[in-house]
């Protein structure tokens, strides 16, 4: 296997880590933001 | 409840009425004054057909259950 | 604290907070939206914000934070969304408050005003004109209303932009200027009982600073305000002043009256001995259109016919648009993985990078990316009914139906709205007065069929039946529906019912959906989902390959393998639902996540970037066994997005437990029910 390669899944193991971890800390968001009544980070943002 | 009694609940669709009296609970005697639904006001009644009604209080329209309707005295 | 931070005088540059406050329906979304240039859904029926919300408006330079706060009826602690607003009224420190006041409703949206002006807070009124019908009909002398309450008075037309810097101007004078303090009188009857309480208040150290005023609260005391009470109950003192204000009650309902009754009474009668002076009513209005519209949608026997009409255009334009498209795209992704296969060993990538591109993204996310039609057409459904103002008259329709199953109409509209997502689903049964009502909702609505488990729908159903594709699929939402149904009726009979009836719904004009909000709202929609591809469904494709890959020189995707050696564990609690395959079980695992992933983890374990996924599930399901999974799939656990908020709606660990354990209970025996009864007859 190349070194890019290798970098390229490192990189990739991280960030699925690292979103996995995010998912769970954070809170998990819903799949939408159409008829929500609520008013969540991601639409502040928006 | 006495007879002779008349509540929304007896009014028919496109009659006009005056509220008397708000019986029942505490909570929806509140709710229905806050709206403007007390003594007096005159309430018309857009649909009363066996579901809940559709009444109209100043320029807003409310649908009300019946077991509301039922607990509001008018004249 | 309102108001009283006022006291300190002089703001200078430092931040301002204000909030804006009204009745539902008057636009408060619409001006939050023109002044923060956020793009909030604004939709036409109570209950749209039931959150507070905050954005900044740059003003002259300086930061000014807005917080839009649900709509609300009154201070009164009535639903949840409301008791949002009275606590952030009462607590937090806005500067000033905007109210909107809807200039068609005008005594009813000042009975708002007046409570808010009685606890202490800055109030500058937003006049807001919401109906071009009534404009003509109603004349309100601006000037004199200002100067009758003692409150700035800005005219707006939240709809068209206008007034809006006019009102953040004021709203920011206000800020900074002196507090001018109100008071109406209740007559000596009341106000004897309410001095003897304003004093032992003040003389109660924990009460004295808490609240914006003695007095306020004195009258909340009396009133005997549920959520108030809860609070003076907490502190050292506050039940003699309870006690107090419980005997000042007896004494008054002895001489036949009822304080809180006369209190609300005494406001309006306030606000209407000034609306007299300032404002006339040429007609007697009414939204003709409207009405006619309502007189089919609401018909006692055309109303529900109507509706199902209405939703099965929802649902036949959704899968019609969206089938075609979820082909398309699986084919254009089995191509990309084809061709990669072979591309890939070209250019000398080893064989575990290959299968990473190949099997891993290609076909992890091609699976997944088919469902964005559906997205877009379903939440465009969905918006429009909002918008349009039908949903109010949905809860009213549906009301009925819904009293079979110890609901009411209002109740509907959660399960309306787990259609597209059961986490606002969840959320906007905060608009459900009745806690009894809530939790029933809260606990059946996962079993509502959201879009995010269609693709499994969509997959499984093209690959199984292809002849019978849209009358499988609507099966599936019956039987979410139906379960939803049977899991009100069940629980309805262990929550302890509730007599005082309340349902009660405000039917707002209907109007006229703006084109910009829809598209704005589409948008959000696909970038929304756009995102969540990107990071936890991306994730867990990856997670999912490299366990699929684990250990190092295992055959890919074989039992041998990390997943299938702990999936095959698991796998023999579905043989009787047919699918005791480590494949079907790896997915539903890792579909807790997200439901979405349920897909694409088949997609990864099937290796479906090379051949395109149908195909592949053919060596390990039967049509019957197929019906199965969907069944299992449909039900049997809300995703982990629901499970926070079904414990964050409860307040329960316990409630969130039983709704989960309930839930793959119901999934686990409907699945193995399929199965059996299927196998019988096949």
């Amino acid at each position: 296997m190349r070194i890019v390669e290798i970098v390229i899944l490192a990189t990739a193991l991280a960030f699925a880590a690292w979103q996995i971890y995010r998912f769970f800390t954070r809170g998990p968001k819903c799949s939408s933001c159409a008829g929500c009544p609520l008013n969540c980070s991601s639409r502040r943002e928006g | 409840m006495k007879e002779g009694v008349k509540t929304l609940l007896h009014a028919k669709s496109g009659e006009m009425v005056r509220v008397q009296d708000i019986l029942g609970g505490r909570k929806m005697r509140n709710r229905l004054m806050e709206l403007g639904v007390m003594e007096g006001t005159p309430v018309k009644v857009y649909s009363n057909e066996g579901g809940p009604l559709i009444i109209l209080v100043g320029n807003s329209r409310f649908a009300l259950g019946q077991g509301v309707a039922q607990k509001v005295t008018v004249k | 604290m309102l108001g009283r931070t006022n006291l300190e005088g002089d703001w200078g540059m430092g931040p301002i907070e204000l909030a804006l406050a009204g009745n539902p329906n008057t636009g408060k979304t619409c001006i939050f939206n023109n002044l923060t240039g956020a793009r909030q859904n604004v939709g036409n029926w109570p209950g749209v914000t039931v959150e507070k919300k905050e954005g900044t408006i740059p003003f002259q330079g300086r930061s000014v934070k807005l917080v839009d706060l649900p709509g609300a009826y009154s201070l009164s602690s009535f639903s949840e969304d409301e008791a949002v607003a009275r606590q952030y009224l009462v607590n937090n420190s806005a500067n000033a408050v905007i109210n909107v006041v809807d200039s068609c409703n005008l005594r009813r949206n000042l009975y708002l005003t007046l409570q808010m002006m009685e606890a202490g807070a800055n109030v500058v009124i937003a006049l807001n004109m919401m109906d071009e019908a009534c404009r003509s009909c109603i004349n309100i002398d601006v000037e004199k209303l200002a100067a009758l309450f003692g409150v700035p008075v800005v005219p707006t037309v939240a709809a068209k932009g206008q007034g809006m810097q006019e009102v953040v101007q004021a709203a920011v004078d206000r800020a900074t200027g002196p507090r001018r303090p109100f008071k109406i009188e209740y007559g000596p009857a009341l106000e004897k009982p309410l001095a003897e309480l304003e004093k032992s208040i003040r003389s109660t150290a924990g009460l004295d600073k808490k609240y914006p005023s003695n007095r306020w609260l004195a009258l909340k005391v009396l009133e005997e305000d549920e959520g108030v009470i809860e609070e003076v109950k907490e502190v050292a003192g506050g039940r003699a002043i309870l006690a107090r204000a419980e005997r000042a009650r007896a004494a008054l309902a002895q001489k036949g009256v009822k304080a809180d009754s006369v209190l609300i009474a005494k406001r309006y009668e306030y606000i209407d001995s000034l609306v007299a002076q300032c404002a006339s009513e040429a007609c007697s209005t009414g939204n003709v259109l409207s009405d006619k519209i309502d007189k089919v949608a609401t018909h006692r026997l055309f109303g529900i016919p109507v509706f199902f009409v209405v939703m099965w255009l929802l649902f036949e334009f959704t899968f019609r648009l969206s089938g075609p498209f979820i082909t398309l795209v699986e084919d254009g992704f089995s191509r990309l993985g084809a061709w990669l296969a072979i591309a890939l060993p070209g250019m000398n990538a080893s064989g575990l990078f290959t299968s990473f591109v190949v099997d891993g993204l290609v076909a992890g996310l091609g699976t997944v990316m088919g469902i964005v039609p559906v997205l877009v057409t379903l939440f465009l459904g969905i918006t429009l009914l909002e918008d349009s103002g039908y949903m109010a008259r949905i809860a009213y329709i549906m009301d009925k139906p819904m009293r079979v199953m110890g609901l009411n109409g209002k109740a509907f509209i959660p399960f309306l709205l787990g259609f597209g997502c059961n986490v606002p689903a969840i959320m906007s049964t905060r608009t459900l007065e009745s806690k009894r009502d809530r939790l029933l909702a809260i606990i059946a609505n996962p079993f509502i069929s959201c879009t995010a488990r269609l693709p499994v729908y969509i997959l499984f159903a093209s690959a199984f039946f292809p002849a019978q594709k849209m009358p499988v699929v609507m099966s599936l939402y019956f039987i979410g529906l139906a379960l939803a149904i049977i899991t009100v009726k069940v629980f309805s009979k262990v929550v302890p019912e509730e007599k005082d009836e309340v349902f009660l719904i405000e039917l707002p004009p209907y109007r006229l959906p703006a084109l910009k909000g829809v598209v704005t709202s589409l948008w959000e929609k696909i970038s929304d989902f756009l995102k969540r591809v990107s990071t936890v469904i991306l994730a867990a494709v990856i997670a999912v390959w490299a366990l699929s890959s684990l250990p190092y020189g295992v055959e890919y995707a074989s039992r041998e393998s990390l997943a299938g050696q702990v999936s095959s564990f698991i796998a023999p609690i579905f043989t009787w639902a047919g699918f005791a395959n480590w494949r079907a079980t790896v997915a539903l695992i890792f579909g807790v996540l997200a439901k979405e992933v349920v897909v694409s983890t088949l997609g990864v374990v099937y290796k479906a970037g090379e051949g395109g996924l149908g195909a592949a599930l053919a060596a390990d399901f039967t049509p019957l066994s197929a019906f199965s999974f969907m069944t299992m799939t449909l039900l049997y656990a809300p995703c982990i997005a629901t499970i926070a908020t079904i414990r964050s709606e409860t307040k329960s660990w316990k409630w969130t437990l039983i709704a989960l354990v309930y839930g793959f209970g119901v999934a686990w025996l409907l699945s193995v029910l399929v199965h059996q009864v299927g196998s019988i007859f096949s």
